[in-house]
């Protein structure tokens, strides 16, 4: 069964006929983790850095932003027993327009808010496709915890 | 026969664009045009008369009522609104389709066009609200030419892509310098055979050269900012990606900060799935 993860939205899974996708990233981000003795995954798609934007929308669509949706991605799969040591993670998105730049580079901020959080909390991107002018679509399948990244209509398993 | 006459011969096999859209944008930005006066030129076409009626009902604009007629529809969403929606009804068609060119699944290019207008049509309300229904026209119909275009970006799409990853192009200059008209000039091209006002075709027109040292009127800004918004969105970008230039001066000539830029993101965000539903139903 296709799940599909809109954007501002986080979906986890142990079911084994489930495949998680998350289409077009843009300049948001998207964050797959799979812990591969637990068989689960999770996949968050967020959009913006950081929540002191708008508080009150971060508790309705706290994966609307990088630091209220990224713990609750972890949060979620350990639900189902996934534990963060095993788990490998992809980062893809973060694209920008061509002479977008400073401030206005959200796929930038967008990947360094994320950076930022994964050095606190000592955690590692097993791989990461980020940045540049190219739309991504990203896939973790449940059964097999393949992840596949889709750019411009080829796909790759990247983990 | 030159390029550019298939080009022109293409035109042909789009769906007309018809005389009620034109009729109805001409009752737009002017002050006199009456709520009654809409409704007389959309009640005798029953596809699009449905087709508001539906849209009016749509969860986007999460009314406490329904509408069951056109009357009620044009007095309670209003005039703008309504030619908002009669555009939309009217342009859903053509936007249909895989663009293979472009790397676009069905209804792709339809999402953004439709978002972009959505999204220009808000902005415009704010900042320039006696071209409101103009700045949707243009943002609605900016990407038209792709649709005929996609044709031929298929076969010149590694040449293309070339030029954009080695020697930093953007998709639509590489499309000049490929094909020898880009996205762009097609769209007005197309819109002029179409029979639009000289103001519209220049507003889209002029949403391409921004950043190029031309003089921009407000109206093109916000064309070309909605549109760079569903880029970063993700929203109907396809093979020829985010590969777009990005006009910072733009920006700030409507006055937006990179603070805004994510308020108008994150407000996005929050009704597209109502938006997607009026989207469908247009």
């Amino acid at each position: 069964m296709r799940v599909v993860v809109g954007v501002a939205d986080m979906k986890a899974s142990d079911k084994k006929d489930t495949e998680l996708i998350t289409y077009s990233l843009g300049s948001c981000i998207g964050i797959a983790v799979y812990d591969p003795y637990a068989k689960v995954g999770g996949l968050l798609h967020y959009m913006l850095p950081d929540s002191e934007l708008d508080k009150n929308k971060a508790l309705v669509k706290p994966f609307m932003f990088a630091d209220t949706g990224v713990p609750r991605l972890f949060k979620e799969t350990y639900k189902y027993g996934a534990k963060k040591q095993r788990m490998k993670i992809v980062l893809a998105g973060g694209a920008q327009i061509l002479d977008q730049k400073g401030f206005f580079n959200i796929g930038k901020r967008n990947y360094m808010a994320v950076k930022k959080m994964f050095f606190r909390n000592n955690v590692f991107a097993d791989y990461e496709a980020i940045g540049g002018n190219v739309n991504r679509t990203v896939i973790i399948k449940i059964d097999t915890g393949d992840i596949i990244i889709r750019t411009a209509g080829k796909e790759e398993k990247v983990a | 026969m030159k390029f550019i006459d298939h080009l022109l011969s293409d035109i042909d096999e789009l769906e007309p664009f018809p005389d009620i859209a034109h009729r109805v944008l001409s009752l737009s930005g002017r002050p006199e045009s009456k709520m009654s006066e809409i409704a007389e030129v959309i009640k005798f076409d029953p596809m699009i008369t449905a087709n508001i009626i539906k849209m009016s009902n749509s969860a986007y604009f999460g009314l406490n009522r329904k509408v069951e007629s056109l009357k009620d529809g044009v007095g309670i969403l209003g005039l703008d609104r309504i030619i908002n929606l009669v555009l939309m009804s009217c342009s859903s068609k053509n936007y249909q389709g895989v663009q293979p060119g472009y790397g676009l699944q069905e209804g792709f290019l339809w999402k953004k066009s439709a978002s972009a207008a959505v999204i220009a049509g808000k902005i415009a309300e704010e900042k320039s609200p006696q071209t409101a229904s103009r700045v949707f026209t243009a943002a609605l119909l900016r990407d038209i030419g792709k649709v005929i275009l996609g044709r031929y970006v298929a076969n010149k799409l590694s040449k293309i892509k070339n030029l954009v990853e080695k020697n930093g192009y953007s998709f639509d200059e590489a499309e000049k310098k490929i094909l020898g008209i880009n996205q762009g000039e097609l769209s007005t091209l197309i819109m002029k055979k179409w029979g639009f006002p000289g103001e519209i075709i220049s507003i889209v027109r002029k949403s391409f050269n921004t950043g190029l040292g031309y003089e921009i009127p407000i109206e093109s800004d916000i064309v070309y900012f909605s549109h760079n918004m569903c880029l970063m969105l993700g929203i109907g970008v396809g093979d020829d990606g985010l590969a777009y230039r990005f006009d910072e001066n733009s920006m700030k000539r409507l006055g937006f900060s990179h603070q805004d830029l994510q308020v108008m993101m994150a407000d996005f965000a929050d009704s597209v799935n109502e938006l997607e539903s009026l989207i469908k139903s247009a």
